[in-house]
């Protein structure tokens, strides 16, 4: 088996035009190339299915359902943005479908269910001031997807309301919601 | 007087004729850049026409040498990680292609060549190769090869645990010890003979497919073909499961003792115990199935 | 309070992330400078974003990045050649060795030693079945071609859009050379399409259909590498 062509640290160092040669590289069907790209940003798409998907073991399966869809589609990447940006908005798309199709609360909270944040913040130990992290997990899936979308990952409300299918303005009332909750979380 | 300005016009024309092959071949196997390089520099290289032989050797250096002809000159820059460097038409026309390079470069060193007619040779020089017409011969050990060109042919004799390579009408032999394989033409042949590798896509539209080997042990080929032919020629020892099917062309086995089902075109072959899997499709092109 | 009209929440929210637009922004201001209630919660809303900017990830670890990759790996490398039907699939891990197993793997080893001795001495042994359907896949098989050949198509298309553009400043030679081979796959295409549309779910037809989109494809972009 082929040794990875370059570790972490290696690629964050690289020049464009060396990250353009991986790629290329990786689009010609050269899995080391691709292994070199796995890992230079693996770290960062398994943090976002974490954050997405609360469950640890869950977001290792989507970390590997992102990269496999990206090899799937990597002939399509044109290059017209940053690798990276590509490769993140695929990821963000992986862990949608995965969301939906496991059809958590999301629905209900995009319905504006209320009560969903009172019961999740009242279950939780009001002595323990959490971590932002913590506080993200207690959050119900739809409002969660939306906070890390936008106030974590930098996507505007549209660009959500198209990933996620609901509308721009459920994005934002959701968003506000989410942002409520963690705060009464955090100053618990 | 009017012999001497004979003998001086004379003397003129004889030294300009002197010349014209100096200014023709500027220079014979000069150095052409020398610099100090990183291991694993990253190289891209332009040669239009001529002959460009890259050779990697054990030195912390990028050397270039060779004959540069009156209608091109050389460019080169960069640093210990990165240069690039080349040929380009000296006037306004198109250069006939008369200069020859040899580059030698850090064994870990990788290289982007582009060429439209040059003739490539490279030993143990990993990296991509894209040609116009060209062909290339590339041999030796190396982390990864991609060779295209669109009309020339490919010699590739490696031992390499990547390689892609395409062509169109050009004639494209594989031998060495390739690992993980897709190579595919056109309209040209395609010869196999290398016996190690693991994984295979060998695939033409119409050229023919011609493989000379014994599978590894647990390889998995899948040889495709439109309308070309494609032939196995396997030794007695060959151990595998060769599953071969045609929509319309027809099926030749040699082996004794075995003939093709009548229809569909297809035959199931099991040699020995286990080993590779072995797929051949085509649409109407002939597969033939003989012992070496 | 001083002012009556308390900014929306979705005001408040976007006074406090700097997304308000700047007309609305100025009457906001306005209103913060004069509302004790809305301006503090605007400024606890600020105090949440900050504290999100600055909380770190949980750090991943190396190993969680290194025990992913083997999965993946196997995953795409089962995708880049598709083992025939009929076929043991290939285990995603192996199994553990038991210490028992060498002894029957001491007398395996010998009898198989013996039967290769013995083999080499023969012809090779040649058993034959015939295929029924040489790509029978089933329905399965059928859809994944099929959206494998659309990827190609959908592909080539869009390379061929941006290659009309370059194609008038192409050398001559490539020029001639592009349009010789794509008039060859053209014509397989077209072939395979004719055959499909008679036999619609042979699944052998759309595999070499695929692979033929897949030629234009390479085609294409060798023609890119070599502009």
């Amino acid at each position: 088996m082929s040794t990875p062509l370059l570790r972490v640290s290696q690629v964050a160092s690289l020049s464009l035009d060396d990250a353009d040669d991986i790629v290329r590289r990786a689009q010609a069907g050269d899995v080391s190339a691709f292994e070199s790209l796995y890992r230079a940003h693996a770290g960062h798409v398994l943090t976002l299915c974490r954050r997405m998907l609360r469950d640890d073991a869950e977001a290792g399966e989507a970390t590997q359902d992102v990269f496999v869809r990206v090899w799937e589609r990597l002939t399509t990447f044109r290059g017209q943005s940053a690798f990276g940006t590509w490769l993140h908005r695929l990821a963000v798309n992986v862990v949608l479908e995965r969301l939906r199709k496991t059809r958590r609360d999301a629905d209900r909270l995009i319905a504006g269910d209320e009560d969903m944040f009172g019961a999740r913040s009242q279950t939780d130990d009001a002595d323990t001031v959490m971590d932002v992290e913590t506080a993200l997990r207690s959050l119900p899936e739809g409002a969660r997807s939306v906070f890390v979308l936008h106030d974590m990952e930098g996507y505007s409300h549209e660009e959500i309301a198209q990933m996620t299918g609901i509308a721009a303005g459920t994005a934002r009332a959701q968003l506000c919601r989410a942002r409520r909750a963690l705060m009464k979380l955090l100053s618990a | 007087m009017r012999a001497e300005f004979r003998l001086a016009g004379l003397a003129l024309t004889a030294g300009l004729l002197a010349a014209a092959p100096c200014t023709a071949q500027r220079t014979a196997d000069s150095v052409l850049l020398a610099k100090h390089a990183d291991k694993s520099i990253g190289l891209k290289i332009w040669a239009p026409g001529g002959t460009l032989i890259l050779k990697a050797w054990d030195r912390d250096s990028v050397d270039v040498r060779g004959r540069v002809a009156s209608d091109e000159h050389f460019f080169g820059g960069g640093d210990a990680r990165g240069m690039k460097f080349g040929l380009e038409p000296a006037g306004g026309s198109e250069p006939a292609g008369q200069s020859s390079l040899v580059v030698y470069v850090p064994r870990s060193a990788r290289v982007s060549v582009k060429a439209v007619t040059a003739r490539i040779e490279a030993s143990g020089v990993s990296g991509s190769y894209y040609s116009v017409s060209g062909s290339m011969h590339l041999s030796g050990s190396a982390s990864s090869i991609e060779a295209e060109t669109m009309t020339g042919s490919l010699d590739l004799d490696l031992a390499v645990p990547w390689l892609r390579a395409r062509t169109g009408d050009g004639h494209l032999m594989l031998r060495g010890a390739p690992e993980d394989v897709d190579v595919s033409t056109v309209g040209g042949t395609l010869d196999v003979m290398a016996t190690s590798i693991k994984r295979g896509q060998l695939g033409s539209v119409s050229g023919d497919i011609h493989y000379a080997a014994s599978p590894a042990g647990g390889a998995i080929l899948e040889f495709s073909s439109h309308s070309g032919n494609v032939e196995l020629i396997l030794p007695s020892s060959v151990s595998g499961v060769f599953a071969l099917s045609t929509v319309t062309g027809a099926i030749e086995n040699r082996f004794p003792g075995v003939r093709p089902a009548a229809a569909p075109r297809s035959l199931r072959l099991n040699f020995g115990h286990g080993g590779a899997q072995v797929t051949v499709r085509t649409y109407k092109g002939a597969i033939r199935v003989r012992p070496q | 309070m001083t002012n009556p009209l308390h900014l929306t929440e979705e005001e408040r929210h976007m006074a406090a992330d700097g997304s308000m637009g700047p007309e609305d922004l100025v009457v906001a201001q306005r209103h913060l400078r004069s509302c004790a209630e809305c301006s503090a919660d605007v400024e606890r809303i600020r105090g949440l974003l900050d504290r999100v900017g600055q909380s770190a990830p949980s750090p991943v670890s190396t190993s969680d990045v290194n025990e992913l990759w083997p999965a993946i790996r196997a995953r795409i490398e089962q995708q880049k050649v598709v083992a025939m039907p009929g076929s043991a699939p290939v285990p995603a891990r192996r199994r553990a060795i038991r210490p028992w197993g060498f002894a029957f793997g001491g007398t395996a080893a010998a009898a198989i030693a013996f039967l290769l001795f013995a083999r080499r001495n023969e012809a090779p042994t040649v058993a034959t079945d015939a295929v029924a359907v040489a790509d029978s896949g089933g329905g399965a098989a059928l859809i994944a071609v099929v959206d494998s050949t659309r990827a190609f198509e959908q592909e080539a298309q869009a390379l061929l859009n941006h290659f009309e553009l370059q194609r008038a400043t192409m050398r001559p030679e490539l020029a001639r050379a592009f349009e010789h081979d794509l008039r060859v796959i053209d014509v397989a295409i077209a072939e395979l399409e004719g055959a499909i549309a008679s036999d619609p779910t042979n699944p052998a037809l759309r595999r070499l259909l695929a692979s033929s989109y897949r030629q234009k494809v390479d085609l294409l972009k060798r023609v890119d590498n070599a502009s």
